[in-house]
């Protein structure tokens, strides 16, 4: 029984931490090109978790077949994200940027509590509380489809980023924004489109979001705050550590929770612990440049 | 200047301003015979940044739908009544922000709202030397009961946590065919779950219960239980007992039936809040101060005008806001007056029909003035609620053990 339970809980944890790697990967991304913390990503992924459900209570649309609309509304949003308020800060200083971004996410909570109130909302999709019985290990259908979405767009992403010719550029751009200048880039368009694209992942996360749990207008402060320990344990802008450290923070908080007493009260915090041992030995992150 | 004189003059001065502020004090607006053009009642309430602002907006629908009702039929003392609200944001900071100045810039006759113990008790904290008159509508930790004490300017709606409890142990106790063997309580680490499992557990012993009862806390708002389920699992319970936020439940039900745990039933406090999903909330039973299937005629009134209005059922907070409004209002007119001494007698004596039921303050023992002291089992039956406790109110039998999750539909 207890080795049943250990892999359970692994595998909870690793459900988790797939979950947790998409909803990092669009801060990553614009840290890494624009070095801007974005703290209005958990809020954005909220807006797109509205439109998921807004779409299925109006047009009885279900979650997974709106991702690639929702995915585009998000890039739409992303874009003009980026004209209305990144690009001004690009060149301020850093806490000007905070405070940018830290104020659009609270915008976003009080336009969301406004025209939504601070009901909480679900969307009832039955298969995704079917349950799959995996030998001894059960999983829920709707964590695991939003796992597989979660990692196919993960890596989807990263193949992008490796392969092709934007996703070179963009890599340029964050290496060196001044050269990729001087070989021909347009940076602000690659700006832009990575805007569009961070907002376009969270466009994903936020129909996921809709498929397990129920919304409100704050989940976002959970999210970014789960995002950037993440970014951080990871070091900053690194992919592979942003992978790492997601399965590192879902696997700590299900252990924590499974096998601590008073753990479900510990787990949120003791990720942080983890974050905070991590730093103490690697002050750039587990792969910190 | 002589130090003398100066020091005299300073005495002098501190004299007449305490003076001039205790007269002041004690003079509540219209105290003098002549009402104001329009009587104000002070409403805070968390309504915004909160996980459980959803609360405090429903209380304040339930209120201005008293207040609509009460200036409809000509006001108060020929008075239209207004609510000057404050926002908590269930931050205790913003609440005492928010009270104190309710009471000393506003200067309303009462305060009437308040949600979570933790927020009620520091706000009780701070203004208690203001003495004013407060009607709170939530906290049920007896913290706050044991803060406030037996002061009369002090009105509470809420049941307390020994009156949750004593019913949930009375019905498990009493009114089961099978009394449960083994109780897994999951409770929110905060001053309400906290104190709601300390009382389970303290109940539980004075009343002889045979059951063992093993606890978990959780951080509430948390995107996944799935650790604490697993614990419990291992416990193998006949009662999962869930003390938490409405918010909360959801995932629970989600991630019980994920880890395919099976406990004889699923319990948790204020089951009819959401409409959860029925595919993973059928089945749960729970304790509730108030329910919408409530058969009288008052209650059926306010749902059906509620219904009328928002397009679907009220939760307990709204009959809440609307009754508190409904009994204060009341007082006022037989007071015939705002003075908060006169008010507090008129309030004591106050008897009104309510979607609640019949209302007044009694004595607690402990407290001075307590609205809901008896609360209601129920349970989700296919996707309604049926009333399983108090007798009077029944209108179905409990369903246990509850079908395994691979057996529903």
């Amino acid at each position: 029984m207890q080795s049943e339970l250990v892999l359970q809980v692994v595998v909870n944890g690793i459900l988790l931490g797939g979950f947790y790697a998409l909803v990092t990967l669009g801060l990553n991304l614009i840290f890494g090109v624009m070095d801007v913390t974005n703290f209005a990503h958990g809020d954005l992924i909220m807006l797109a978790a509205y439109f998921s459900y807004w779409a299925a209570e109006l047009f009885g649309i279900d979650p997974v077949t709106f991702i690639p609309v929702n995915a585009a509304l998000m890039f739409l949003v992303g874009l003009a994200f980026y004209r209305a308020a990144l690009k001004p800060i690009l060149r301020a200083p850093a806490y000007n940027q905070i405070a940018l971004t830290f104020g659009f996410s609270i915008f976003l909570q009080s336009l969301a509590l406004i025209l939504w109130t601070s009901d909480m909302r679900q969307i009832e999709v039955p298969y995704a509380s079917r349950v799959l019985q995996l030998g001894p290990v059960s999983v829920g259908l709707g964590k695991l489809i939003a796992f597989v979405i979660a990692t196919g767009f993960t890596l989807g992403f990263l193949v992008f980023l490796g392969r092709t010719k934007l996703g070179g550029a963009m890599r340029s751009v964050s290496q060196d924004p001044m050269a990729a200048s001087l070989m021909g880039i347009d940076v602000d368009r690659i700006y832009l489109l990575t805007s569009g694209i961070a907002s376009l992942l969270a466009g994903v996360a936020g129909s996921l979001v809709t498929l397990n749990l129920y919304i409100n207008p704050f989940i976002g402060g959970e999210l970014t705050l789960k995002a950037f320990g993440v970014v951080i344990l990871g070091g900053m802008g690194s992919y592979l550590g942003m992978i790492v450290a997601s399965m590192v923070l879902g696997l700590a908080e299900a252990f924590v929770g499974a096998f601590v007493p008073q753990g479900g009260s510990l787990a949120p915090g003791i990720a942080f612990a983890v974050i905070v041992a991590v730093l103490a030995l690697r002050p750039k992150g587990l792969f910190g440049r | 200047m002589d130090m003398k004189v100066a020091a005299a003059a300073i005495v002098i001065l501190i004299v007449v301003v305490a003076g001039a502020y205790v007269l002041m004090s004690g003079q509540a607006p219209g105290a003098g015979g002549g009402l104001p053009d329009k009587i104000r009642l002070g409403v805070i309430l968390p309504l915004s940044t909160a996980s459980y602002a959803s609360a405090g907006q429903e209380a304040l629908r339930g209120m201005k739908m008293a207040v609509e009702e009460i200036n409809a039929n000509g006001g108060v003392l020929g008075k239209p009544v207004e609510l000057v609200i404050r926002d908590t944001k269930g931050d205790p900071n913003t609440a005492i922000t928010g009270a104190t100045d309710l009471i000393t810039k506003e200067k309303v006759p009462i305060i009437i709202g308040f949600y979570s113990s933790t927020v009620t008790y520091a706000s009780m904290n701070a203004i208690k030397n203001y003495k004013p008159l407060v009607f709170v509508l939530g906290a049920s930790s007896v913290k706050v009961e044991q803060l406030v004490g037996m002061e009369r300017w002090f009105f509470h709606m809420h049941p307390w946590d020994y009156h949750r409890q004593g019913t949930v142990i009375d019905y498990f106790l009493s009114h089961m065919k099978e009394v449960p063997k083994k109780i897994f309580v999951a409770y929110e680490d905060g001053v309400y779950g906290t104190t709601s499992y300390e009382y389970f557990v303290n109940l539980s012993r004075e009343k002889n219960a045979p059951w063992k009862v093993v606890g978990e806390a959780f951080k509430t708002g948390s995107s996944d239980f799935s650790s604490v389920i697993l614990k419990a699992k291992q416990e193998n319970p006949d009662v999962f007992y869930i003390v938490g936020y409405p918010g909360d439940y959801p995932v629970f039900f989600r991630n019980a039936k994920e880890n395919d745990f099976n406990p004889k039933l699923i319990f948790i406090v204020a089951p009819e809040f959401p409409n959860y999903p029925k595919d993973i909330g059928d089945y749960v039973a729970g304790v509730d101060v108030w329910s919408p299937y409530l058969n009288t005629p008052e209650a059926k009134a306010f749902v059906k005008k509620f219904e009328s209005k928002f397009g679907r059922a009220p939760e307990y907070w709204a009959p809440f806001g609307y009754t508190a409004i409904k009994m204060v209002v009341k007082a006022i007119e037989d007071a015939k007056s705002l003075d908060k001494e006169k008010l507090i007698s008129a309030l004591e004596k106050v008897e009104i029909k309510s979607p609640l039921g019949t209302v007044k303050f009694k004595q607690t023992g402990r407290t001075l003035h307590q609205v809901v002291d008896k609360l209601f089992v129920v349970q989700w039956q296919g996707g309604k609620v049926a009333i399983l406790y108090p007798e009077e109110y029944k209108t179905g039998e409990l369903i246990y053990p509850v079908p395994r999750w691979s057996e529903r539909g």
